[in-house]
């Protein structure tokens, strides 16, 4: 028996010995790569920059690993960029087949190659894969539909807000990153949204106010107001959000009525958002709740006042009954 | 005798074939996981979380105490932090150095009236002060309380849903936050937590809070624990994690859910080991309120650390950590065994405390037997012989299994030189280290038996240090007392107290060790049903359910090398 | 400023520490007419400005040594730079974000993703009204 755990002993170092060669071999052969890459980088980086900077250059013909780093190169800058020079690198890529690729690459069994592949189809602006991409949002793997979904915001895929918001509802996405990229489709996703502030799912109203109140402006404010009287508190907070950003003067007084909802956190965000309406005929209620209420509605209130009313703070604050939070805002306007 | 003596060698090769079997298990997961983790971080999409207008804040906590050389550049760097959303709340805990009025002076800070929660229970706060330039930075100045307190403080004083806690003398990378929230923004119901790497700093070139050249250093102490911290993580939390097993978020850089740590009560004032404890309360109250949750960790996320390069130094910290990983386990036995938490308590518990926390004892106790026993003629030579190869050579695989998954990761080391010299100190640290290791815990025993508390009073040590080795605009000294993590241990030590050698003047000044709040003995015993969650409508809030069949295991290894059973053999068995 | 002599191509100084920014931007600001200094962090930011005094500085806010906000706080506290227009360019795109920018000092802020063709128009535009 003593044999063999001698013989394990052996085995042990072995092992190690091959990890070492492995280790040794993998980073010379990385680094030559490394080293032959920059220098064909080096050496294409004024076509490439060129090409990108013009409105009617011709794209350099290039063969083999020239035309991949050039090809790199070029993503590198679309990343940076946008308008003009950004579609004209994504026009670029998709004559090279690029896009192609990437969409073949979509089909692979491997999950992080179907993730990889809809990346970068957003990095290459590929409106044309927005099928795909769509399908990719129902992939059984979260990455790939969290890359597509971060894709198809950057396709700037109006056809995608829909089956975005449905993902985002049934957690298949989060709903961060779905938000995003409704965000970066735009104001195209707004009607679509409006729809979705009707919807029975409290959590599915909650959302889709939140990116109205991103996305929208005044007008979508009238919509919203309904919503300041939802039985779900999370919704009713974030249309006082909404209402905040959209900035319509007609939503002072439903929100100067949400001061008094019944939970301190939508009182909060009532608060906030009146800070951004810069309203001063709210200050009158704002200084009541960063008087009396409880913390976080009392210190958002007193912020708030700091900002659309400063002066009124500072009074405020001398008085014997102002509290902790106005005394705050006052000491800090006076920095 | 004889078989006492055979008896309790064997029991212990059987200790470490099970223990160093594990370390296997582990590895090969780690390595899995390790490929995984590189390929998906070409479609990890920070640049969106960077620039969404959704993306939740996070308060970046940061207790001091006595850090007048590292504050600034410290909270200089955690400033800059790439995140959209962020503000820095520093807790001056009772310096008595020149902390507060460095950062005073570098920031312009004024004194201001800030109102502050008090839902944790802390020390009396003395003031706040904020700076009209860095209108996300936070200075709370406390009477001292410990690192604990201090953290707790700093939790109170949080505006945003999340928190990030590090230590004072830790410098991030830029992209470090980012890449450690990600994890918890993608799905905040699931995660409760989540946890960066360290890294070691000793030897690498640091330029204004950024670490620009990354070497092995030098010292041979440090070298060592850089293949140590490389286990831990790479190897250790990899692994656990990658089974959803990962059960501890170092002190030194983690993130949580601002209100998941209120509910629970904040850090325990009353052990060195806080940080685990805290891991381990999670755990509890997250299993019984019954939903499904998760700890995770990043490898990717760095946070550079400097480590101890005397032998005192180096000593009284890992007899810390030992002392810190008894007391976190003492307070939650409740745990261990009962199938009700789930992989925490049988298999994550278990194994700190019979492959972490007794390991001094199998491998003390056990060359001490074997050395005995070869010497009385008891075991034969060429036994003895055969062990020291089959251990040595499983330290050494595992440590060049941890060298080779850092190629994977991020291949930090771009010299060759350090690559082998790490390889070297892999053989190097079985002859003398790890026994000298095994030596600090046991006294670590000790200091638990006769019921030590607190950080001790180290400043009766006198250190002939040498002079401060202060590298041009580097943020760190050369020694460090503190370290915030640990390699091999379960606990994570804790922070704020001030490093030894690091400042010879610290040791003129007599340092009081206050003990935590009164408050907190109350909390001996901690039930998850006692405190209140608060109703929570906070639409950017969404804390993280509770229990579930994930699997929580606190897993730390050190690759436990069974200790050469005999000086070198002399000759022949 | 006004003491110097008017440059035959104004001098424009360009600050981030991403190589391929750099490289669009002097390429897209030097065909337009102007000269274009680099710089790639914080640090070398400063002391190009307080040297050769551009008559603009682009700079990003995102950069090792001195960030963005932080430069143009001091630029604005030198006597040579306090009146040079400063304009932002940057992916740190939140509202608050640009509030500090503008308190900082600056003149303009552009958010990454960027279009050259409006970066080149906004140069023109504030160099053009000098």
């Amino acid at each position: 028996m003593l044999v063999e755990v001698e013989h394990i002993g052996l085995i042990f170092f072995g092992v190690s010995l091959l990890l070492i060669v492995g280790m040794v071999v993998r980073r010379a052969s990385i680094v030559r790569k490394e080293r032959r890459h920059g220098q064909a980088a080096a050496r294409l980086r004024p076509q490439a920059i060129a090409y990108v900077e013009s409105d009617d250059a011709e794209p350099p013909q290039l063969r083999g690993r020239d035309a991949d780093v050039f090809a790199g190169l070029l993503g590198g800058y679309g990343r940076l960029l946008r308008g003009p020079a950004a579609a004209r690198i994504a026009a670029y890529l998709d004559e090279r087949g690029a896009v192609d690729r990437q969409l073949r690459r979509l089909e692979s069994r491997r999950s992080w190659r179907r993730a990889a592949a809809a990346f970068e189809l957003g990095d290459m602006r590929a409106a044309r894969a927005t099928p795909q991409l769509l399908g990719a949002l129902e992939d059984r793997s979260r990455d790939v539909r969290m890359a597509a979904a971060r894709s198809l915001g950057r396709v700037d895929a109006v056809e995608a807000v829909g089956p975005l918001i449905a993902a985002a509802i049934a957690r298949r996405v989060p709903s961060g990153v779905a938000g995003l990229a409704l965000l970066d489709i735009g104001p195209a996703a707004v009607p679509r949204l409006l729809e979705l502030t009707g919807d029975p799912n409290p959590n599915v109203r909650a959302g889709a106010i939140e990116l109205v109140g991103l996305l929208g402006n005044a007008g979508e404010a009238a919509p919203l107001r309904e919503r300041m009287t939802d039985p779900a508190a999370a919704v009713r907070a974030a249309t006082a959000t909404a209402l905040g950003r959209l900035g319509a003067e007609t939503s002072r007084d439903l929100l100067v009525q949400a001061l008094d909802d019944r939970l301190p956190a939508v009182r909060t965000v009532a608060a906030e958002a009146l800070g951004r309406t810069g309203d001063r005929t709210a200050a009158d209620a704002l200084l009541l709740v960063a008087r009396n209420d409880e913390f976080e509605p009392a210190r958002a209130a007193a912020r708030s006042l700091a900002r659309i009313d400063p002066a009124r703070v500072v009074a405020a604050a001398a008085e014997p009954e102002a509290g902790p939070h106005l005394v705050e805002q006052a000491d800090r306007i006076a920095l | 005798m004889k078989e006492a003596l055979v008896v309790f060698s064997a029991v212990s090769l059987v200790y470490f074939a099970i223990l160093n079997g594990l370390y296997l298990f582990l590895t090969v997961l780690a390595w899995k996981e390790m490929s995984r983790d590189v390929r998906s971080r070409r479609y990890l999409a920070l640049d969106e979380v960077f620039r969404s207008p959704l993306t939740p804040g996070v308060s970046v906590v940061v207790p001091a105490f006595n850090e007048e050389t590292v504050i600034v550049e410290s909270v200089r760097s955690l400033l800059a932090l790439r995140y959209p959303r962020h503000e820095v709340v520093v807790v001056n805990d009772g310096s008595t150095d020149g902390t507060l009025e460095t950062l005073v002076t570098a920031f312009a800070l004024e004194p201001a009236r800030v109102a502050l929660r008090t839902v944790i229970p802390t020390a009396q706060v003395r003031g706040a002060l904020v700076s009209r330039r860095h209108p996300n930075l936070l200075v709370v100045d406390k009477q001292n309380g410990g690192r604990s307190d201090a953290l707790n403080s700093g939790v109170n004083a949080a505006g945003y849903p999340y928190v990030c806690v590090i230590d004072a003398d830790s410098l991030l990378e830029p992209d470090a936050l980012l890449k450690v929230a990600k994890p918890i923004l993608d799905d905040p119901l699931l995660l409760a937590a989540t946890g960066g790497t360290i890294r070691i700093a000793n030897g690498c070139r640091v330029d204004h809070g950024r670490v620009v050249d990354i070497r092995v250093p030098g010292n041979p102490l440090a070298a060592i624990q850089v293949l140590e911290y490389l286990r831990a993580f790479l190897v250790g939390r990899v692994g656990w994690a990658s089974i959803n097993s990962l059960g501890l978020i170092s002190g030194a850089f983690g993130l949580f859910h601002r209100s998941l740590v209120e509910t629970v009560g904040g850090y325990w004032t009353a052990t060195v080991g806080e940080d685990f404890e805290l891991t381990l309360r999670l755990h509890e109250h997250l299993r019984a309120r019954g939903e499904p949750y998760r700890i995770g960790f990043v490898s990717d996320s760095v946070c550079w650390t400097e480590v101890p390069e005397e032998l005192g130094t180096l000593g009284r910290q890992r007899r810390r950590w030992q002392r810190g990983c008894w007391e976190a386990m003492r307070r939650h036995r409740r745990m261990l065994f009962r199938p009700r938490y789930g992989v925490i308590g049988l298999v994550a518990l278990p194994y700190f405390l019979v492959f972490e926390f007794l390991s001094p004892v199998f491998a003390l106790g056990g060359l001490l037997v074997t050395l005995l026993g070869w010497l009385l003629g008891y075991l034969s030579g060429y036994y003895v012989l055969v062990y020291v190869l089959v251990s040595l050579g499983l330290g050494f695989l595992l440590s060049t299994a941890a060298i080779a998954l850092e190629e994977l990761n991020a291949r930090s080391y771009r010299r060759w030189r350090d690559v082998f010299r790490m390889l070297f100190y892999a053989v190097a640290e079985n002859f003398g280290y790890h026994q000298l290791h095994d030596c600090w815990r046991a006294l670590g025993y000790l200091d638990i038996a006769r019921g030590k508390t607190g950080w001790g009073a180290q400043q009766r040590r006198g250190f002939a240090t040498a002079p401060l080795e202060v590298e041009p605009a580097a943020l760190v000294s050369a020694h460090r007392n503190r370290s915030s993590l640990p390699p091999g241990e379960a606990t994570s030590p804790p922070v704020g107290r001030p490093s030894q050698s690091r400042i010879r003047k610290k040791e003129r000044r007599a340092r009081e060790h206050r003990q935590g709040n009164p408050y907190d003995q109350s909390r001996a015993d901690p039930e998850p049903d006692r405190t209140l969650d608060e109703a929570r409508v906070d639409p950017s809030v969404d804390e993280a359910g509770a229990s579930g069949d994930d699997a929580t295991a606190l897993g730390v290894p050190k690759p436990r090398v069974p200790k050469p059973r005999a000086p070198k053999p002399r000759g022949s068995a | 400023m006004s003491a110097q002599p008017p440059r035959e191509q104004p001098l424009v100084l360009a600050a981030d520490d991403d190589e391929d920014l750099l490289g669009l931007v002097s390429f897209r600001l030097e065909r337009a007419g102007y000269t274009v200094l680099l710089a790639r962090d914080g640090a070398e930011a400063l002391e190009i400005a307080l040297r050769e005094r551009p008559d603009l500085a682009l700079l990003d806010v995102m950069m090792p040594k001195l960030d963005g906000f932080e430069l143009t706080r001091r630029l604005r506290e030198e006597e040579a730079t306090s009146r040079m227009p400063i304009i932002l360019l940057t992916a740190r795109s939140q509202d608050a974000d640009v509030q500090q920018g503008f308190d900082a000092g600056a003149d303009d802020y552009i958010r990454k993703p960027f279009s050259p063709d409006e970066l080149r128009a906004r140069v023109q535009a504030i160099l053009g009204r000098r």
